[in-house]
C-alpha cells in the first residue's frame, strides 16, 4: 500500500469524474472541518450546519480550485466563509470581517455583551471563553492554535495581511485569557486592535 | 505609546529573530500594558493547549458525497436537502426548476428530429481530433458547459467548428505564430489531469482541442467522449479546461449525450 493521495489529486481524480475521490476528500477533512466549525461558532448544531453547507460548497466550487494554493488553505477558507455567513443568519454575533475592517463601526468590533455575566465574573474554560472572544480575533486564534495553522497560510485563508494576522492573534489570546479570568485588573474600555499593515 | 501586537504575537510563540525581540524586550521595559498582555497571552496559550477535538458527526457530509455521485454519473440536479430548516426549501425549490429546465434543454432540440437519433449514434464514433483549433474567444464556464451539452445526441455538436452560427460568439483566428501544436496541447491536457505516476492517458476519445481563453487564462480546452467501451456509444462527453502556461487545471465539465 502506497503513500496517502494528496488531496490534489483527489480533487483531479474527483474532476476526472470519480466520486469515490471526492468522498476520501470528505473523510479525510470531517472532522478538521467540523472542529474548525465548532470553535468558531461555538454551537454543535450550527458547527454541523455549517460543516455540511462547507462540504457543498467545496463541491460546487471544486471545479474553480485552481490549484495555486494548497487544498487545505483553500478549504479552510470555504469553512470559515461557511460559518461567516452562518453567523450572519443567526445575527447572534458580530459579522466576520476579513477585508475592508475600516470600515467597520467601533461598537461591532468591543468585546461582546456576556449572555451571562454571573458566568463571566467566574473562570471560563478555554472553550467556554472562546465564545466571549471577538469572532474576528476568535477564527485567527482558533487557526492559529488549535488547527496548527501558520500565520502565512491564515494570511492567505482570510485574505489579510500577515500583520493582521498576528495582530488578531495576540488580541485574542489576550481576550480569551480576560474571559477566563486570568485578568484582576477592571477592565479597559473597547478598544480596536491596532492591526499592523505590513 | 504605541504597542507593537503583531510583534507580542511571534514573542509569545517565541518565535522572534533576536532584533525583534530585543525590539519587544526594550518596549515591555517601559510598557506595563503590554507586560500583562504578554502575561495573558501566556495564559491563553496554555488553556488552548488542553482542548481537544470533539468527534465529528458520522453522517457529516453525505449530502454533499451524495451530491457529487450524482453530478458524477452525469445527474444533473440541486444540492440533497441536509433535513435541516432554512435553505433546503430553497433547494427543493431549485430542484424543481432546474428539473423543469433541463427538461426544456434535453426536449427542445430533439423535437421533430426522430431520426437524427440514429445518425447521432453513428456519429458519436467521432473521428480523433489531429488539430488544433484556434478561438479568440474568452469561456467561462456556462460556455464551457454549453460546449459539453452541445455534444448531446452525438459527435455533430452545436459547437462544432464549421457550422456557421453554432459557434462560440465572436471566435476569430488566432495568428498562426501563437498556435500551440497539437501534440503539446494534448501533452499539455494529459499533464494536468492524469496523475504524475502511473499515467495511463486521459479516458475516452479526444475528439476536439481548442486554444483560447477561459476567464482570460490562456487556455487548452479538450473534448473528450466516453463510452462504456465494446463498441457502445459514447455516452458521456467531458471537457477539460487546462492553463496553457502552467498546465494547471482551469475548470472541467461533463454531460451525458
Amino acid at each position: 500500500m502506497g503513500p496517502p493521495e494528496r488531496d490534489e489529486e483527489l480533487v483531479r481524480r474527483f474532476l476526472l469524474g470519480d466520486a469515490d475521490a471526492f468522498e476520501r476528500l470528505v473523510e479525510r477533512h470531517r472532522q478538521r472541518v467540523y472542529n474548525l466549525c465548532l470553535r468558531i461558532l461555538g454551537d454543535p448544531e450550527d458547527a454541523a450546519d455549517a460543516a455540511q453547507d462547507t462540504f457543498l460548497s467545496v463541491l460546487t466550487k471544486l471545479t474553480q480550485f485552481r490549484g495555486d494554493a494548497a487544498f487545505t488553505t483553500w478549504m479552510h477558507r470555504v469553512t470559515v466563509n461557511a460559518c461567516h455567513d452562518l453567523s450572519r443568519k443567526r445575527r447572534r454575533q458580530p459579522l466576520l470581517r476579513f477585508a475592508g475592517d475600516q470600515d467597520l463601526p467601533e461598537a461591532e468590533l468591543g468585546p461582546p455583551v456576556p449572555d451571562h455575566a454571573e458566568e463571566m465574573a467566574g473562570t471560563l474554560d478555554a472553550v467556554a471563553a472562546l465564545k466571549a472572544v471577538p469572532e474576528e480575533f476568535r477564527v485567527a486564534l482558533v487557526l492559529a492554535e488549535l488547527h496548527d495553522l501558520a500565520y502565512e497560510q491564515i494570511a492567505k485563508v482570510l485574505d489579510v495581511p500577515i500583520g493582521t494576522v498576528k495582530s488578531r492573534v495576540h488580541r485574542g489570546r489576550v481576550a480569551l485569557a480576560r474571559a477566563m479570568g486570568s485578568d484582576t485588573r477592571e477592565p479597559e474600555a473597547p478598544f480596536r486592535a491596532s492591526e499592523e499593515q505590513p | 505609546m504605541s504597542h507593537p501586537d503583531a510583534l507580542l504575537a511571534g514573542y509569545v510563540d517565541g518565535a522572534l529573530a533576536e532584533g525583534e525581540r530585543a525590539v519587544v524586550e526594550h518596549h515591555l521595559d517601559a510598557c506595563e500594558r503590554c507586560r500583562e498582555e504578554v502575561a495573558l497571552a501566556r495564559a491563553a496559550r496554555s488553556a488552548l493547549a488542553s482542548v481537544s477535538e470533539v468527534p465529528a458527526p458520522g453522517d457529516l457530509g453525505e449530502a454533499a458525497i451524495a451530491e457529487a455521485r450524482r453530478r458524477a454519473a452525469g445527474e444533473p440536479g440541486a444540492a440533497a436537502p441536509s433535513g435541516k430548516p432554512g435553505w433546503y426549501r430553497w433547494a427543493g425549490a431549485a430542484a424543481g426548476i432546474a428539473a423543469a429546465l433541463l427538461l426544456l434543454t434535453l426536449v427542445l432540440p430533439h423535437l421533430g428530429t426522430e431520426p437524427a437519433r440514429e445518425a447521432a449514434a453513428v456519429q458519436s464514433a467521432a473521428a480523433p481530433a489531429t488539430t488544433v483549433e484556434a478561438q479568440n474567444v474568452d469561456y467561462d464556464l456556462a460556455d464551457v458547459e454549453a460546449l459539453a451539452t452541445s455534444y448531446r445526441g452525438g459527435a455533430d455538436a452545436t459547437f462544432a467548428a464549421n457550422q456557421p452560427g453554432t459557434q462560440a460568439p465572436e471566435a476569430t483566428g488566432v495568428t498562426s505564430a501563437r498556435r500551440i501544436p497539437y501534440a503539446d496541447a494534448v501533452a499539455c491536457l494529459d499533464r494536468a489531469f492524469t496523475p504524475a505516476t502511473g499515467s495511463q492517458g486521459l479516458p475516452g476519445q479526444l475528439v476536439r482541442v481548442i486554444q483560447a481563453r477561459f476567464r482570460g487564462t490562456p487556455a487548452i480546452l479538450g473534448v473528450y467522449l466516453i463510452g462504456p467501451g465494446a463498441g457502445q456509444p459514447t455516452d458521456i462527453v467531458r471537457v477539460l479546461v487546462a492553463s496553457s502556461r502552467g498546465c494547471t487545471i482551469l475548470t472541467s465539465t461533463q454531460a451525458t449525450t
